[in-house]
């Protein structure tokens, strides 16, 4: 139960929508007369609640699909009942529906104050700097795709540019409660460090036949690029852009 | 610009709609505006097209070609029955042109009836849409998971090949049931397809212009039925109301209106707004008919049914437990049990599909 409830605490968060929600419930149960719009939008409503708050409907919920529990409450059809409790009391009252209006703004989070809300660079809705990347990087029409090693930061976006740059390891790494596979990759084990060993990443280059090598210029690196095979191409933003000379790129097969 | 043009036009405005006069006489002819029928076709389309590729990802790896041919071709035959049909019925009576002016004239007298109040309301609700269809457009909405879910529609739409590649590397994998079998990122990869533009670019720009409004167009038309068609005011204010509880609703990551503004383009999202109205509509619509004809409508639930099995793993089965509560509670409220047998009818196809993630998953 006590997992349950932290489902709910958690769906509920910072705002009193869910609270609204219960009140507008209870009130609707107590007053509204239409047969239907008690059918659709309050038994419904009760019938979901009481379901989500029963132990066992939450262990057949987690065989069919563990950690997703919070979606039954998607099934409430919350968004309709607080406004349609709110146009009730607008329809006696216009003041107290403009304040009920007000109640909600005031109390509800502003959806694009979101940390992961940014204005747009184009129309892919990713940072310019991974396209020119990508399209630096990207291999001739007659040759093989290419590999590459990005910073954290851009390994969500690369793949959803372009198909023809591939990665030794991806969204999987960067993820802390994805334990299953996390920390795996010898190459991401290089990378998250604080200052970048050259000496020790470019042997794993290599030998994951990686092709580019992609560094944020913020992080320290040590060792020398020569050696070990690495041609800046590029600068692009703040990113490095390198070649792993000793990694051909393959012609595709005619 | 041609083919992006023809291609959306197809897409987004013929196909939806042509298909959607086939659902005419489920909805009641006189019923059914430009709104129902737009939305039981874009239903109609998501569903034929998960009926088509869900086969194809198994038979045919590499068969996106074969899917864009298949699905195009399903949904120009229906978009020209639907057509034709119309044409054919209306065309006996003289009224093909005259049912659409008749609608518009009605619009028409609706919209200056309107008193000063209800005009303003309405104003402010379309700016507040208007508005989250501008953020949607401007704003970039970072999600993690899209490096899987619009990479496999880059990847189908790139290389032809059907979930057959680890979306994070580009290795080889095999097929992932789990996921694969909800096909909205193949459906945003054959959007990329027929209109030539990048599927990144249809995934996080075009398809919040179409999915918002449409959530919209659901939730005004439940509130037609909450406020029997009264636009003079209340529809209006649950309009802005409903705006309010979206844009100010990103209390967490969980909630619907969370998933509605912020990842727009993922099938849980549509699953857990468009469907879950969709839903909501038709069972009120249903519930309303209580000796008329409403096979036409049980249809069109079970094409809502398949539709929410495309958008996401578990939509199969939260679609049947909403129908499976509200046919139970209308049941034993309306003392009509014969409506629990029909609604658990129109939940076969969620059970076929369940089983099938069972027994492949």
């Amino acid at each position: 139960m006590a997992q349950i409830i932290s489902v709910f605490r958690q769906y509920c968060g910072s705002g009193i929508y869910p609270l609204l929600f219960l009140v507008a419930l209870v009130w609707l149960l107590f007053t509204e007369k239409r047969r239907l719009v008690r059918i659709v939008l309050i038994d419904v409503s009760l019938v979901i609640l009481v379901l989500f708050f029963l132990p066992p409907f939450k262990a057949l919920m987690d065989v069919l699909d563990e950690g997703t529990y919070y979606r039954v409450l998607w099934l409430l059809p919350m968004t309709a009942v607080i406004a349609y409790a709110c146009v009730r009391i607008f329809e006696k009252n216009r003041a107290a529906g403009f304040v009920l209006l007000a109640v909600l703004i005031l109390s509800g989070d502003y959806v694009y104050d979101n940390i992961h809300v940014t204005k747009a660079q184009n129309r892919y809705h990713m940072p310019n700097a991974v396209i020119a990347i990508c399209n630096e990087i990207m291999p001739a029409e007659d040759e093989e795709r290419v590999w590459a090693v990005f910073p954290e930061e851009l390994i969500y976006y690369v793949r959803q540019y372009s198909s023809e740059i591939q990665m030794p390891y991806g969204r999987e790494m960067l993820e802390p409660q994805w334990v299953w596979n996390w920390d795996t990759h010898p190459i991401y084990k290089v990378m998250r460090e604080d200052t970048i060993d050259l000496d020790a990443l470019a042997p794993l280059l290599n030998e994951y036949y990686c092709h580019y090598l992609i560094l944020n210029r913020a992080v320290p690196v040590k060792g020398d690029f020569e050696k070990n095979h690495l041609t800046l191409l590029t600068q692009i933003e703040a990113y490095d852009v390198y070649r792993n000379e000793a990694v051909e790129i393959f012609k595709k097969a005619a | 610009m041609i083919q992006k043009a023809l291609g959306f036009g197809f897409l987004f405005v013929i196909a939806p709609l042509c298909t959607g006069l086939l659902w005419r006489g489920a909805w009641g002819e006189r019923k059914c505006g430009a709104a129902r029928l737009y939305l039981s076709g874009i239903l109609t389309q998501f569903a034929v097209f998960q009926l088509i590729a869900v086969p194809v990802m198994i038979c045919l790896p590499h068969g996106m070609d074969e899917l864009v041919l298949l699905a195009s071709g399903a949904l120009a035959l229906l978009s020209a029955a639907g057509a034709v049909l119309y044409l054919l019925r209306a065309g006996r009576d003289g009224s093909a042109w005259a049912v659409p002016r008749a609608y518009v004239r009605e619009c028409r007298e609706r919209l200056a009836g309107l008193s000063r109040e209800a005009r303003i309301y309405w104003l402010f609700a379309a700016a507040l849409i208007g508005f989250q269809l501008y953020m949607s457009y401007t704003r970039a909405m970072f999600d993690g998971d899209d490096s899987y879910y619009v990479v496999q529609s880059v990847l189908a739409d790139q290389t032809g090949v059907l979930n057959r590649i680890r979306p994070y590397t580009g290795l080889s994998t095999g097929l992932d049931v789990r996921h694969a079998f909800a096909s909205l990122p193949l459906w945003e990869a054959y959007v990329a397809r027929m209109t030539g533009i990048h599927a990144a670019i249809v995934a996080h720009t075009l398809l919040p212009l179409v999915l918002i409004p449409l959530t919209y167009l659901c939730y005004y038309l439940i509130g037609t039925k909450l406020f029997e068609g009264d636009l003079t005011g209340k529809l209006p204010f649950f309009m802005i109301l409903v705006s309010v509880l979206q844009i100010w609703g990103n209390t967490s990551i969980y909630t619907n209106a969370t998933f509605f503004l912020m990842r727009t383009r993922q099938g849980k999202s549509v699953m857990a707004n468009l469907v879950l109205l969709a839903l909501l509509l038709l069972l009120w619509e249903i519930l309303e008919r209580r000796d008329q004809k409403k096979w036409g409508l049980l249809c069109l639930l079970v094409i809502t049914n398949i539709a929410a099995a495309m958008m996401t793993s578990m939509g199969a089965f939260l679609a049947a437990m909403f129908i499976g509560i509200a046919g139970l509670a209308a049941a034993v409220r309306l003392k009509r049990l014969s409506l629990l047998v029909q609604l658990g009818v129109c939940c076969i196809p969620n059970v076929v599909y369940l089983g099938l993630l069972l027994v492949m998953g």
